[in-house]
């Protein structure tokens, strides 16, 4: 491998890694707060198998660069994930009283479920990796994620099938598409991931494919949106910005949240 | 919402054992909430999921459980008969080696 698609890939794991761990982190908020408590668990569950896959990147980090760094004692403009995986769902209750209702059930479902098929993709992608250890990950982490996207496939149907539910869905599916283009953001130096094989596809085309899939899908329940829309087309800035390190407001509180523990004694073993 | 009750199977060919309930708007949703309750160390094998209401329960202990003796019924006491069978053979055997039938 080149030295440019050896930093290039360090950085690709990261952002695969940090989206993992962000989002799970998100989903687990639901314990005790999804529409039932079956659900509790099963949302749980799945945020849990998105930590578990982090952690299988950040393995991967290890074994390519040699170093055994610490990836929580990360500032935060050090994390690579896609900022649509770092908006706050899940209600919120402070210590002191006050509660914040966030974005609610539909946004958490619309975002996994749209989240899932990139990262569905993007594991495609990567299922025939010239670097062995890539490949070898994914092919477990495939079989977790089919789980996944039944699960989230089941809840779309459900919210689509009624009017005050669907409503909801597709406010929820609109504003998830005004970050979506952050997903498809490319690390620097992604060229040369490509041209040695390392990833199969590009994030032109994993975005290209994307839009088909999800837009197919969604058109069975009646639902059209502008996705897969260059950034400059949808309100905001795309969501773009999370590969490079730029995040907002609520990734800074979910940071604090996540760190909180480490940070009171880095130096812990745990 | 329905109450599903959900059995596991452990092993290839193996029996299903109840596991527990779920409480789902339908069997879609029951099944993979299933999945998580009752395979969560990955232990299962298949799982069944039936609604609760298709099923049938009997709990008659005038059929289940009879007053009469019916232990002529059970292998045990037939198995029994069989030795008694033998060993009345074995003594006409004996007796018809000794003369002593006529």
């Amino acid at each position: 491998m080149s030295p440019e698609a050896l930093a290039a890939l360090e950085r690709y794991l990261l952002a695969m890694a940090d989206d993992e761990l962000v989002i799970g982190y998100r989903d687990t908020e639901w314990t005790g707060a999804a529409p039932m408590l079956e659900e509790d668990l099963a949302f749980s569950s799945i945020g849990l198998d998105e930590v578990g896959h982090a952690r299988l990147f950040y393995a991967l980090l290890h074994e390519l660069t040699g170093e055994n760094i610490d990836y929580r004692a990360r500032r935060p403009d050090e994390y690579l994930h896609a900022r649509l995986l770092e908006l706050a769902a899940a209600p919120r209750y402070e210590p002191a009283g006050e509660h914040r209702s966030n974005r609610g059930w539909a946004f958490a479902i619309a975002r996994q479920y749209l989240y899932d098929q990139f990262d569905a993709l993007r594991l495609e992608s990567v299922a025939a990796s010239t670097w062995q250890p890539l490949a070898q990950a994914v092919d477990k982490v495939r079989r977790e994620e089919k789980y996944h996207l039944l699960h989230t496939r089941t809840w779309i149907a459900r919210l689509a099938d009624q009017a005050a539910t669907r409503e909801r869905l597709n406010a929820a599916l609109a504003e998830c598409c005004a970050y979506v283009s952050g997903l498809f953001e490319p690390v620097a130096g992604e060229p040369a991931l490509v041209a040695e094989g390392v990833v199969g596809a590009g994030s032109d085309s994993l975005q290209a494919a994307w839009s088909n899939v999800v837009g197919g899908e969604l058109k069975r329940h009646g639902i059209t949106l502008p996705l897969g829309l260059p950034a400059g087309q949808i309100d905001g800035d795309g969501g773009l910005g999370g590969r490079r390190g730029e995040h907002g407001a609520e990734w800074l509180q979910q940071w604090d949240d996540m760190t909180s523990v480490y940070r009171l004694d880095p130096a812990a073993i745990w | 919402m329905a109450v599903f009750e959900v059995f596991s199977q452990q092993d290839p060919g193996g029996p299903y054992v109840h596991a527990g309930s779920v409480v789902a708007p339908d069997i879609t949703l029951a099944g993979q909430y299933a999945r998580n309750s009752f395979s969560r160390r990955e232990d299962a094998f298949r799982l069944w999921i039936v609604p609760r209401e298709a099923i049938h329960e009997e709990a008659d202990l005038d059929l289940l459980r009879p007053p009469g003796d019916h232990r002529y019924r059970l292998g045990r006491y037939y198995r029994a008969n069989v030795e008694k069978r033998k060993r009345l053979k074995t003594r006409v055997a004996e007796a018809a080696a000794e003369g002593r039938l006529a």
